[in-house]
């Protein structure tokens, strides 16, 4: 039996993770209207780019950096065909894209292979207790996910919102009003790939260890979940979808030691989540909150 | 390294034809509903489980294996439509939520899949060996599925040139709601897209199935080259995917000569298609199918 | 009087379709000029290929003395020309008041750097900008709705908000594509005095699509006819009335 508060540790590290990643993936298509099927590329990227550094004997900040910053350069070279794409046709390049750099990963040996990197060094420093470490995890997990989140709420609270809510809305009419919108496409996928890439550098170093199939299009499809959960276009949402599907895994992944199952329990997870999914989709495609405003204009 | 040529040919013609009749269904239901279905990968694998239970559970014989698998994934293709996308549609769900519906759907698939035959690799117990015929190593499958392909294609081609169904299925797949406002049945026909192309993505399964073996990954690794042959042949059009899957055969099977040579891993032929699908995206969005269209018509109003 | 816009030869083809065939039109600067012609004649493909939102086969076209064919349409919005839309474009997930804020010019707020380090700088940059959107919110009898979101407006009322929009950019001149379609016969009367207003106030050129052709007649200063991609005559109301070319192709419907 796991010790229950390190259990609740734990799962409030991957709330944090998890909640990053759907803040970028709203950023993109909550607020931007950019499919983006392939949110695991620009997660492994940054998990493997710092996991590299790292263990070449870096410190963590210089991983995080560098995780963040390849990230966003991905993000931006992806955006490139996306200038002139059809949304589901972005979302297929996206998806693709995601298989491509895991496949990659997969079959160059000096990046790892297929068993990936081990020993990544963490953050916390040796000879801590298992708990007070985990505290310590998830301290700098909300402090990251605080920075993402006011990153989020700057923009989307503002006139550079307005407009990429524009062209989630009308892409044409959008550039008839004189903006450029690949300038705004561009700088919202290099954004929520940098938040991608940090999710990912973070979580290399709390589990010190990485292989190419962690990153399976399903991660992309579980922040799309979560998305969903919280509501497109709520940045708050985010974090309640994070938390209500990991949540859920959680309890899922109790049960199944109490109850005797005559299915295995990991198809079942599975099983559940699409339906999940798809439950969603039919009852409340909207998701649980609202979207945010850009501004209230109190006394307007 | 000498190259034969013949056998690469030879080769590309298979690769092709399993491209063909996976993403035929595929180009069918995003061409007329709008959203690329993510779980026909799912379909594909389905057609090589179902295949298997048949020919080496049941032992009726890996030839009624296919046919079972062709059927029984073609019901599986409507009743996905009647009993999910149908009604979401009817509730006027986005393209958005038709594509992550189809995503969920492929997760619930994939895995139930997985529970009923197990994680472990299947393999089809029929053998067939290798014979010669002047430079090409083949064996009996692999003319057989190349026969089989062509025959869709003709078939196919028949269907849509021939017969009054067939011109109402093009119709509905260039211009949906033209073709219900012109009289055609679409709701009818939509259920025939999806049988035959759920059907003939069976069979692509089984296909890859019996020259490999049977994964809960098979189709998903099909599915790469399928959006690939789809977006390059021009999304909806028939002739177009039926073009593109064989080039793809042929780049593909040309691309591994090439990274063998260069000493990279063969596994990186999805690049190859990866690299096809980008360049389709960016400078043919309408696909080969629109290029030739318009090229055709230029020359029509030159002439005329 | 100066030409604020010129066409020349402009050219635009869909397949085998001319939608736009040697185009040659000239607008004069202050004005109001009409452009009629029946379905399918070409008008909103004109519009398009001016505004930037389709590209020309062949052919220039000048505004403010700049040549402006093939610029992307947020330059063409930048020298000063802004349009309006045959089915209005609007945010519908936005508020009316969001729908005109985000057409004004320079809007500080757009750089990340002010996003991020300067709120108060957009902020107080907006404090005028609201005020100016009310003002024009309440010229259009728009000012209740201004909380509300775009999508929930009738047709009228977005017409309305979007010619609102487009004042709210500040232009030299407004392409309006029917901005009067699906609003009541009293309230075009009401349109077009706005338009006749704003162009003494502001000295904007408009240049308007119109069906109705008493309406165009009694306000624009000039109207052009297009038929079949091609510009097949000009001038003032009363003298196209008696052009038989105009009575054939187009009056003739009636």
């Amino acid at each position: 039996m796991v010790n229950i508060e390190n259990f609740i540790l734990d799962m409030f590290i991957y709330v944090g993770i998890f909640g990053v990643l759907s803040i970028s993936l709203n950023l993109e298509y909550g607020f931007t209207g950019l499919w983006n099927f392939g949110k695991v590329a620009f997660y492994m990227i940054g998990a493997y780019t710092s996991a590299i550094i790292t263990t070449l004997g870096q410190p963590f900040y210089i991983g995080f950096a560098a995780g963040v910053v390849v990230s966003s350069l991905a993000g931006l070279l992806i955006s490139l065909p996306a200038l002139r794409l059809r949304e589901d046709y972005l979302g297929i390049l996206t998806l693709v894209f995601g298989e491509i750099i895991r496949i990659i990963l997969k079959n160059e040996y000096w990046l790892g292979g297929p068993l990936g990197i081990r020993g990544i060094p963490s953050i916390t420093p040796a000879g801590l207790d298992y708990t007070t470490t985990l505290l310590v995890q998830l301290a700098s997990i909300t402090v990251i996910a605080a920075v993402c989140y006011l990153v989020a709420y700057r923009l989307i609270h503002s006139p550079f919102g307005r407009v990429i809510r524009g062209i989630r809305e009308d892409e044409l009419a959008t550039a008839s009003l004189g903006k450029n919108t690949f300038r705004y496409k561009a700088s919202i996928f290099a954004i929520s790939s940098a938040m991608a890439g940090i999710a990912g550098a973070f979580m290399g170093q709390y589990v010190t260890s990485i292989t190419p199939d962690q990153f399976m299009p399903f991660v992309s499809f579980t922040v799309w979940m979560m998305v969903m959960l919280g509501g497109f276009a709520n940045i708050e949402g985010a974090f309640l979808g994070a938390f209500l599907y990991i949540g859920f895994e959680r309890a899922a992944r109790i049960a199944k030691d109490y109850l005797l199952l005559p299915i295995d329990p990991n198809n079942l997870m599975f099983i559940l989540t699409g339906l999940l999914i798809l439950i969603f989709v039919f009852l409340r495609p909207q998701g649980l909150l609202k979207e945010n405003k850009v501004r209230d204009y109190k006394g307007v | 390294m000498s190259l034969n040529i013949a056998q690469i040919l030879f080769n590309s013609l298979l690769t092709g034809s399993l491209y063909v009749l996976a993403a035929i269904g595929l180009t069918l239901t995003y061409g007329i509903l709008k959203f690329p279905n993510v779980a026909h990968a799912e379909f594909i694998t389905f057609g090589a489980y179902f295949a298997y239970t048949v020919a080496d559970i049941w032992k009726l014989g890996f030839p009624s294996g296919a046919a079972a698998a062709f059927v029984v994934t073609g019901i599986l293709g409507v009743a996905t439509h009647l009993f999910l996308f149908g009604p979401l549609i009817k509730k006027g769900a986005s393209i958005l939520h038709l594509t992550v519906a189809s995503i969920g759907y492929g997760i619930v698939l994939r895995y139930a899949m997985q529970e009923v035959w197990g994680r472990k690799d299947l393999y089809f117990s029929a053998y067939y060996p290798g014979f010669d015929v002047g430079p090409l190593r083949v064996t009996l499958l692999w003319l057989s599925f190349i026969f089989l392909a062509v025959a869709v294609v003709a078939i196919f081609h028949l269907l849509l040139t021939e017969t009054k169904i067939g011109r109402a299925m093009r119709a509905t797949s260039n211009n949906p709601s033209l073709a219900q406002a012109s009289g055609i049945d679409t709701k009818m026909i939509i259920m025939l897209v999806w049988f035959l192309g759920s059907a003939l993505a069976g069979l692509g399964g089984v296909m890859k199935a019996s020259d490999t073996r049977i994964t809960p990954v098979l189709g998903w690794n099909v599915l790469i080259m399928s959006f690939a042959s789809v977006i390059f042949g021009g999304v909806g059009s028939i002739y177009g995917t039926i073009l593109a899957g064989y080039i793809l055969g042929f780049v593909e099977n040309l691309g591994v000569i090439v990274l063998v040579a260069l000493g990279l891993s063969t596994e990186y032929r999805f690049l190859l298609g990866f690299f096809v699908l980008v360049c389709a995206l960016i400078f043919a969005p309408q696909g080969i199918a629109g290029i030739t269209f318009r090229s055709i018509r230029k020359r029509w109003r030159a002439v005329g | 009087m100066a030409h604020i816009l010129k066409t020349d030869n402009l050219t635009k083809s869909f397949g085998g379709l001319l939608a736009v065939n040697n185009v040659s039109i000239k607008v004069d600067e202050g004005s109001i000029t009409g452009l009629i012609g029946p379905n399918g004649s070409g008008k909103t493909t004109l519009f398009n290929v001016i505004s930037g939102a389709l590209k020309a086969d062949s052919g220039k076209t000048y505004f403010d003395g700049k040549r402006i064919d093939g610029l992307p349409c947020h330059l063409i919005y930048k020298a000063g020309l802004v349009r309006t839309f045959q089915v209005p474009r609007l945010f519908q997930k936005m508020t009316v008041l969001d729908n005109m804020l985000i057409a004004a010019r320079g809007l500080v707020g757009e750089r990340l750097t002010v996003t991020f380090f300067q709120s108060w700088a957009w902020k107080r940059q907006e404090e005028g900008l609201i005020k100016k959107a009310l003002a024009i919110l309440e010229m259009l009898d728009l000012y209740h709705q201004r909380k509300n979101l775009a999508g929930n407006l009738s047709g009228g009322q977005m017409k309305l908000l979007e010619m609102g929009r487009a004042l709210m950019a500040d232009p030299k001149m407004l392409l309006l594509d029917e901005p009067a379609a699906g609003v009541s016969p009293l309230v075009v009367d009401k349109i077009f005095e706005k338009i006749v207003e704003l162009r003494q106030s502001l000295g904007l050129t408009f240049f308007i699509i119109e069906h109705r052709i008493e309406t165009l007649f009694n306000y624009t200063d000039r109207v052009i006819v297009m038929f079949k991609g091609q510009v097949i005559a000009e001038g003032k109301g009363k003298e196209l009335v008696e052009d038989p070319k105009v009575i054939d192709v187009y009056l003739g419907e009636y």
